[in-house]
């Protein structure tokens, strides 16, 4: 999905993003000039202008006068509302604020033919865009989609052959076809973010959650120990396609950077009204766990296999839950680190 | 007594069997390819019906509420209800009868425009999902299909309340009080029956109450 700052990368002359109004970015022909950089940091004026324009009718884009003198045109595309801003239009709109301007920024003076020409660019460039941003999603999700059938097909033939014969190769190729699910869903995940947009409108326990993730890293890693109090068994409103993935993260980064055999405990418990999960294992001292690590692309070490991107994705899901996963290393007496990744979640 | 205090339908809770919920789910997967899981499924006791794809020639089958659940695929589905594939198919379904519990069963990553195939459904069943997982997924979705609060939202839907509005409050007391007395009962179908237009809607209207206050006395008075 293109954004506002797809669309003020490419304006020539100053913009603002009409849906959260903050100052306008810089074009890449004329920044914004130092009067409206004063005035809008001064006062309400500005702001007042740009709320006036959101209100015009933007299918017919109309150039509309600031009380300062210059000039802003509103207009939408698909989703986005923007304004170009900061110049003075010629044929003028009239009055002395605009010729003091026009006097005093002679390069912010633009025909309005080719304002409506760069209009008009910027919406065949975005619409572009979109379409092979949506473009790059189908492909990818057509070759995800196939591949998940084909891993269905697996995970499927083992469980119907397991139930017949309960082998340790079958359970084997069982769990690695649901390693591969999990992967698949992160990956989807980072196929299209606006995933992430989806309403957090199921029920879930979170235990259970955790629980089922578990078992498909064990008996294969029989480390992992997961913990909650007697009776209590807390609720969640979640979206059920995303949420689960968070446990499949925090897990699987527990499992990759802490050294094999040291344990691994998960705990969720009550925390007031919201219920606290913590995902505690030991790690190497040279790992570096630093807020950044829940950007995209960052890794804690060059040593370990990773793409970087599954703290992105599950602090994402985080964001969707109203939410947030922070992290913090501790130095325990016998000098082992100990990392916790943990979150609090709000519960009905 | 407790019994008379109650005024909420949300407060009428309702614990159907494993078993029952069995006995009365009718499941529908509609699917371009026949899924393997349906043999799993029925032979887990589930009563299931396959169709490739909803045209009009078949919609009869959701016109007339015979499912409790539909597992939906997305893509070459629909088709025949507008250009958006399995999101038509749904908007069609949930329509016709807001009470049918809709799975998505599909694992491709929607553009912005057909994410709403997500938003709309009731869950998401994964395309590579296992068959115990699929039980599980579809266990929970007929559990929810047979539950009093998804049946009377898909009632108020129907007969254009907002959830939680004055009328929707007014009707629940209507309908709790309704639980006691025949006659409160048959004031409650005839005054929500005249919301529902005519047509399709008054039928599935009349079997989304008669559903209702099966399972209301079955909560309150284990009948």
């Amino acid at each position: 999905m293109a954004t506002f700052e797809d669309v003020a990368a490419l304006s020539t002359l100053p913009i603002i993003n009409l849906k959260e109004i903050s100052k306008p970015k810089d074009g890449l022909m004329l920044p914004l000039c130092l009067t409206c950089h004063k005035n809008f940091n001064k006062g309400s004026k500005c702001k007042e202008h740009y709320l006036a324009l959101v209100k015009l009718d933007l299918s017919q884009p109309k150039i509309l006068q600031c009380p300062f003198g210059f000039a802003s045109i509103a207009f939408s595309i698909d989703y986005l509302k923007c304004a170009i801003t900061g110049f003075v239009p010629y044929p003028r709109l009239g009055g002395d604020e605009e010729r003091n301007q026009n006097k005093r920024y002679p390069e912010a003076k633009t025909t309005q033919r080719n304002l409506y020409a760069l209009l008009n660019a910027l919406r065949q460039t975005f619409l572009k865009l979109d379409k092979l941003q949506g473009d790059i999603i189908k492909n990818e999700s057509m070759a995800l989609h196939e591949i998940r059938k084909l891993n269905r097909t697996i995970k499927q033939t083992a469980e119907r052959s397991y139930d017949a014969n309960h082998t340790e190769d079958l359970l084997q190729i069982l769990k690695t076809s649901e390693l591969m699910s999990k992967q698949f869903d992160v990956i989807e995940i980072l196929a299209n973010e606006s995933l992430v947009q989806l309403p957090t409108n199921t029920v879930s326990e979170i235990y259970k959650v955790f629980d089922k993730c578990v078992h498909i890293y064990q008996p294969a890693d029989a480390r992992i120990k997961l913990s909650g109090q007697p009776g209590y068994y807390p609720k969640v409103m979640v979206s059920d396609k995303t949420f689960p993935i968070i446990a499949t993260v925090l897990i699987e980064n527990a499992l990759k950077y802490s050294p094999s055999g040291s344990p691994i405990a998960i705990s969720v418990e009550k925390d007031g009204d919201a219920c606290a999960v913590k995902v505690s294992n030991i790690i190497a001292s040279n790992i570096k766990l630093e807020p950044t690590v829940f950007n995209r692309g960052v890794r804690a070490s060059a040593d370990i296999d990773g793409s970087g991107n599954g703290l992105y994705v599950a602090q994402l899901i985080a964001k969707q839950h109203n939410m947030l996963i922070s992290v913090q290393c501790s130095t325990e007496t016998n000098g082992s680190l100990t990392c916790v990744f943990s979150f609090r979640m709000k519960t009905i | 007594m407790k019994f008379f205090s109650k005024r909420s339908i949300h407060d009428v809770k309702l614990n159907l069997s494993r078993e029952e919920i069995l006995r009365r789910s009718r499941i529908l997967v509609v699917d371009d390819e026949k899924p393997e899981i349906i043999n799993d499924l029925k032979k887990a006791r589930f009563s299931v019906d396959y169709e490739p794809d909803i045209t009009k020639d078949n919609m009869n089958i959701v016109d007339q509420s015979t499912y409790d659940l539909v597992l939906l695929d997305f893509g070459n589905v629909g088709k025949s209800f507008g250009a958006d594939e399995g999101l038509s198919l749904l908007r069609y379904i949930k329509r016709v009868n807001p009470a049918i519990v809709v799975l998505a069963y599909t694992s491709r990553a929607l553009s912005t425009t057909h994410a709403d195939f997500y938003r709309q459904t009731d869950g998401a069943l994964a395309k590579d999902a296992g068959i115990a997982e699929s039980l599980e997924k579809i266990e929970e979705g007929l559990k929810k299909a047979h539950s009093i609060d998804n049946v009377w939202l898909g009632l108020i839907t129907l007969a254009g309340i907002v959830p939680g509005s004055e009328e929707d409050e007014r009707f629940q007391n209507m309908l709790v009080k309704g639980f006691q007395s025949k006659r409160k009962l048959k004031t409650f179908k005839q005054n929500m029956l005249t919301l529902l237009e005519n047509g399709n809607a008054k039928t599935i209207g009349n079997i989304l109450i008669t559903k209702l206050i099966e399972l209301g006395l079955k909560a309150i008075l284990g009948i």
